[in-house]
């Protein structure tokens, strides 16, 4: 819906492709996939390829919340979702405990959570004007605190087969003389992003939601409710990442805190919003680029394993492409 | 400075051409007065003069040999100093810190010599407002009239040969205005050059030598008060281009109310200490001015009505029943709709366009759906633009590239799509071009003729004085005076801001 | 304290309003608040030995946040200290033999001031890149250099060097005290200077600062490299601490870094506060987590309790806010 100021030049062809943010992201993608190609040529198959987008779907329902969140603008950002996707993992394993029957009211319980926990970041940040940067930080280590203090370490619930399904499961198509297997996330991915675009173009949701990034000031004074409005958008955050955890745990079957892991969706769906051409002063941007934000991140790690690097060396490739990325994204972001 | 040359300065911001071929040329030391429309390229020019941006093409030649200006240092280098509206203060810095920035004083040691700086400052400041302002006061906490001065004695502390003050009086009070001249003019006997850059033509008269008029990133014309009279009807044709002339600043005629209802009264409204207990109310069609000195309570007024502060005691009634106007959503949902004062601030979202900025008001509506309707809000879109004349006229245009007289024809155009029962102007014509400003005018008398009522604040004397049906005076909260059409003239109101006797 | 007050008025009322004023204000009434409890939990802490392992325990935390406060107020933040200090760790502890400690140390110490300093700088100052998002990179790009380096904690620090930490200079002060006071004047030295004033400037206003002839990226670049001499100081406490390097150590330390920084009073957009609010502002920090192992809180409560603490000091800076926009 939004356009920025440095459309307005009119472009050749090559540079149309790279001012658009989104097309970027996908061109540095599909750049990444052919990389990944040459170093390991059975990367291009259809089967790494589904896996790589099953294994990003739970990456990109967080940075969907990020996302939002950095549109609302006023330096918009949310550290604490993977504390909300741990709370997800848990609660959902709670209550579902192997039994499908109470998967809806799960599905229900997960995303209230996560909406009221995202709430009292919104909270913090609207009305008591604390920065969103150490307020969702400190309520992180908050919710983490305490589900460690619930959990004592201890495993505790587990998915149900149906979530299982969901989270794991394919859907098997058959197309002239093969069947091929589409996880079951990936549809559901798309589904949500035709929602997401739908929702932020052509509602008044989503022009509210620019509106409030843009300039918050001029769009209270147009009759815009912004402070309970920018606490919303961190409640849906939470829900979201509490919703991804609830997946995940289809995914992976049982809840576990793994610190590290968390700390990880923090930092990549920072940078899935970063490599999606969003601009964190806020106000524009669209979900797809994060989309491709965080395919790209989840395949470069791929890339990464497969080069059977050890952690601290992958760690440092991961580094200095972020940086090598920084830097032509803010060159490009300098010349508007 | 003996001698100021710029030569075919060309500047563009992406696709906005800002400067096209400008030139600028005096000997000094005298007072040079830059005139013209927003968007003619003053501001632009300034800046480059004062190398806080880089020019495309051009060339400056200071005293007879060439300049190379890219930095605020380098401008400094030749003594070129800019003095603008807030530029460059710092808030949470103190004033003596503020105006020795950039080029303090090493003491002894390597350490700054901060006895000095403030001595310095304390010298400055006393010539120009005379022990009003605390050099040790935060920058955060002055009034924009204080800051400007701060901002100017900053400009002066650095011994310019040419200072460029840029809308200097736009924020000062009458009698700082008086205090900066007598400067002006002990600068130009001390050799310095002062390039004045404004829209208050009356000054410009008053102080100038010679005054350069640019119009759409051109240097178009120039006057010399040393072989032609101070007359400000030789600068506007420059100023305003041949349609410039058509227009004709005429008074409106007064409006006939015998048969008008009350639309909006306030009974003993009070806001914390800025306003006591207002009592008025405007009718149907009526054009309310609100006048006084600058920081009365005129603003404080205005956003109260829009919903945007909560008044501790008193009632505001709008058509009778009793309006609660907690939060702008309550007073546009009633009709009351507000032309704020500052639009990239609190008018506009600059990084959207045209259309985005229209439709958001309808949002808060009861009624209007959750799904944008494209074609008919593309079709209203379509509508205001063509009304207000907005150049150029597409609603995909981002409004960060319109300029300013375009911007604020959107910020008051978006409320055409409703009728007004009330519509609020804060200041709505303060720094447009003459041609928006006539339009904008224009399009609120065609308001009244359907019924709007209007309550009009303008820092412009001759505003007030060609739109309104009458006038109350604000003074120190309250409202001091009531002046009625026929008495309506520039000494009355002058005087009654001042809480001087009014002649009889 | 940067405010300087003119010279009229009663001295003692000035100064006293002075300090009331100091964003730090709150922190100092919590801080004494803290001490009084740490008293309570625990009847020997005024005692010159417990009070040294504090100092022990808490000054790496103390310079970091000087570190950071600096940082944040010329207007940007940095995210990777954390990991510079487990760099630094991991790069010494690898290295270091009974015979090369000093040229050991000034490795670290230049690797430090390079990495942190000079390459932060750059990349934030002169390529104006996010702050958060570089940080974010760099801090990654050390946590893998540490972890390559020492995949498993270890490594040799030799005795005699170590055990310098537990020294008592001129007979009372501890030496972490001394290296705090040496942070401490630099700091001063550097604040006396246009340096001083700049990184506000930088922070309150960037354009205004330009506009005033100020080279904002050199400022910024000098405001990381600055803050990477107190890191570096840190780092070397943090060793001569564990005596070994770990790559993990770094993990704690991004957040409480800025945390102390905002519980000390210092806004997190810049241009405000004072070294004095982060050094309260870590002290407090410390304090809270003897107070939470004294009073034997279980340690699963621990991660909890601390970020609970973090929330309250940052809502209760935030409520004036909020009733100053009730009022409206």
């Amino acid at each position: 819906m939004t356009t920025t100021a440095f459309k307005n030049r009119i472009p050749g062809p090559v540079t149309a492709i790279f001012q658009d943010r989104v097309t970027t992201a996908f061109v540095l993608l599909i750049g990444l996939f052919i990389f990944g190609s040459i170093i390991n040529p059975a990367f291009l198959s259809f089967l790494q390829i589904m896996n790589i987008l099953q294994a990003s779907f739970f990456l990109g329902l967080v940075a969907l919340g990020q996302t939002i969140v950095v549109i609302s603008g006023k330096e918009g950002l949310d550290l604490s979702v993977g504390g909300m996707l741990t709370v997800g993992m848990f609660v959902g394993a709670a209550i579902v405990n192997g039994n499908d029957a109470y998967l809806i009211p799960a599905f229900l319980a997960v995303i209230a959570a996560g909406f009221i926990l995202g709430l009292v970041n919104g909270f913090g940040v609207s009305y008591l004007g604390i920065a969103p940067l150490i307020m969702t930080f400190a309520w992180y280590l908050v919710v983490m605190g305490m589900m460690l203090v619930l959990t004592k370490g201890r495993i505790v619930g587990e998915s149900s087969p149906f979530l299982s399904l969901l989270g794991q499961g394919s859907l098997k198509i058959n197309f002239g003389a093969s069947t091929y297997q589409i996880p079951w996330v990936v549809p559901i991915w798309i589904a949500i992003i035709i929602l997401v675009s739908y929702i932020l173009k052509s509602t008044s949701i989503g022009a509210t939601l620019y509106g409030i990034g843009a300039n918050y000031r001029a769009a209270g004074l147009l009759g815009i409710k912004t402070k309970r409005f920018r606490m919303m958008v961190y409640g849906v955050s939470g829900a979201l990442s509490a919703l991804s955890g609830m997946f995940l745990l289809g995914f992976v079957n049982n809840p576990n805190m793994s610190m590290e892991a968390k700390a990880g969706y923090m930092i990549s769906s920072i940078i899935a919003v970063l490599i999606g051409g969003i601009e964190f002063n806020g106000g524009q941007g669209r979900y797809l680029g994060a989309v491709a934000g965080s395919i790209f991140l989840v395949t470069l790690t791929s890339i990464l394993r497969t080069m059977q690097m050890d952690d601290g060396s992958r760690r440092i490739i991961t580094a200095v492409v972020l940086l090598v990325l920084l830097i032509v994204y803010t060159r490009r972001s300098e010349k508007a | 400075m003996e001698s100021f040359e710029a030569h075919h300065f060309s500047k563009s911001f992406g696709a906005v051409t800002a400067l096209s071929d400008a030139n600028f040329r005096f000997a000094g030391p005298k007072v040079c007065g830059l005139v013209g429309a927003n968007g003619s390229g003053k501001t632009t020019f300034a800046r480059l003069c004062a190398g806080l941006i880089k020019k495309d093409a051009g060339e400056f030649i200071i005293d007879g040999e060439k300049a190379t200006i890219n930095s605020p240092a380098s401008a400094r280098n030749y003594g070129i100093v800019l003095a603008h509206q807030n530029l460059s203060l710092i808030p949470d810095l103190t004033v003596w810190e503020n105006i020795s920035l950039g080029h303090e004083k090493r003491g002894k040691k390597f350490f700054l010599d901060n006895k000095y700086a403030k001595d310095l400052a304390g010298e400055i400041l006393n010539d120009l407002v005379a022990g009003e302002i605390s050099i040790d006061a935060k920058v955060a906490n002055l009034s924009p009239a204080q800051k400007q001065m701060v901002e100017i004695a900053k400009a002066l502390s650095q011994e310019p040969k040419m200072l460029i003050l840029d809308e200097p009086t736009a924020a000062l009070e009458y009698y700082h205005v008086e205090q900066l001249f007598k400067r002006v003019k002990e600068l130009k006997t001390n050799g310095v050059s002062i390039i004045f850059i404004s829209h208050r033509l009356w000054e410009i008269t008053r102080i100038c030598d010679i005054v350069i008029a640019f119009r759409n990133g051109e240097t178009v014309g120039k006057v010399d008060f040393d072989t032609q009279p101070r007359d400000e009807k030789l600068i506007v044709p420059l100023v305003a281009g041949e349609d410039g002339c058509m227009i004709d600043f005429e008074r409106k005629a007064q409006t006939n109310l015998a048969d008008s209802e009350t639309v909006i009264e306030l009974k003993n409204v009070n806001y914390r200490t800025t306003l006591k207990n207002i009592n008025f109310s405007v009718r149907k069609g009526e054009v309310l001015g609100i006048g006084g000195l600058h920081g009365q309570g005129q603003e404080e007024l205005i956003m109260l009505l829009a919903g945007d502060l909560s008044f501790s005691r008193g009632r505001v009634f709008l058509d009778g029943q009793r309006l609660k106007a907690k939060h702008p959503k309550d007073a546009i949902r009633k009709g009351v709709y507000l032309v704020p004062g500052d639009r990239l601030e609190e008018g506009l979202l600059s990084l959207h366009d045209i259309f985005e900025n229209v439709i958001v008001p309808r949002f808060c509506l009861k009624g209007e759906g959750l799904i944008l309707n494209f074609k008919k809000l593309s079709a209203i879109t379509d509508n205001i633009i063509q009304k207000t004349e907005i150049r150029p006229p597409n609603r995909k245009m981002i409004v960060n590239n319109l300029s300013g007289g375009n911007q604020q024809k959107v910020v008051f155009g978006r409320w055409l799509q409703f009728l007004p029962k009330v519509l609020l102007l804060n200041d709505p014509a303060k720094g447009i071009d003459i041609q928006a400003k006539d339009t904008l005018y224009r399009l609120v008398h065609e308001l009244t003729d359907l019924g709007t009522a209007v309550i009009l604040y303008a820092s412009s004397n001759e505003e007030l004085i060609c739109n309104c049906d009458r006038v109350l005076i604000m003074f120190e909260g309250e409202i001091a005076d009531e002046i009625l059409y026929d008495d309506l003239t520039d000494d009355n109101l002058v005087k009654s801001s001042l809480r001087v006797e009014v002649a009889q | 304290m940067s405010a300087v007050t003119s010279n009229q008025g009663s001295t003692f009322r000035k100064f006293a309003g002075r300090i009331v004023k100091d964003p730090a204000f709150p922190g100092l009434i919590v801080l004494f608040v803290l001490l009084a409890l740490n008293f309570y939990f625990q009847n020997k802490f005024f005692s010159y030995r417990i009070l040294r392992s504090n100092f022990m325990a808490y000054t790496p935390l103390i310079l970091v946040a000087m570190a950071q406060a600096t940082i944040i107020i010329s207007g940007s933040v940095d995210f990777s200290i954390g990991y510079a200090l487990s760099l630094f760790t991991c790069l010494t502890a690898v290295l270091m033999t009974d015979t090369n400690v000093l040229p050991i140390l000034l490795l670290g110490f230049l690797s430090i001031l390079a990495g942190s300093g000079i390459m932060n700088g750059f990349f934030i100052g002169k390529l104006k890149m996010s702050p958060l998002i570089t940080t974010f990179a760099t801090m990654t790009l050390f946590w893998g250099i540490a972890q390559t380096i020492m995949p498993v904690a270890g490594g040799y620090v030799p005795r005699f060097f170590y055990k310098i930490y537990r020294v008592k200079v001129l007979g009372f002060l501890p030496f972490p005290v001394i290296v705090l006071l040496t942070a401490i004047v630099i700091w001063i030295i550097f604040s006396r200077t246009s340096f001083g004033r700049y990184i506000y400037a930088i922070g309150s206003n960037e354009e205004g600062a330009y506009a005033s002839g100020i080279n904002v990226s050199r400022v910024r670049f000098m405001a990381h490299v600055v803050a990477s001499i107190f890191i570096a100081m840190a780092g070397l406490c943090l060793l001569m601490s564990m005596a070994s390097g770990d790559f993990r150590v770094g993990q704690e330390y991004a957040l409480n870094s800025v945390a102390a920084v905002v519980i000390g009073g210092i806004a997190l957009t810049g241009g405000r506060g004072s070294i004095t609010g982060a050094i309260i502002g870590a002290m407090i920090l410390g304090l809270v987590n003897n107070i939470i192992f004294y009073a034997k809180v279980s340690a699963f409560y621990q991660g909890f309790a601390k970020g609970m603490v973090i929330v309250v000091a940052l809502c209760v800076g935030g409520v004036p806010q909020w009733l100053k926009s009730l009022r409206r």
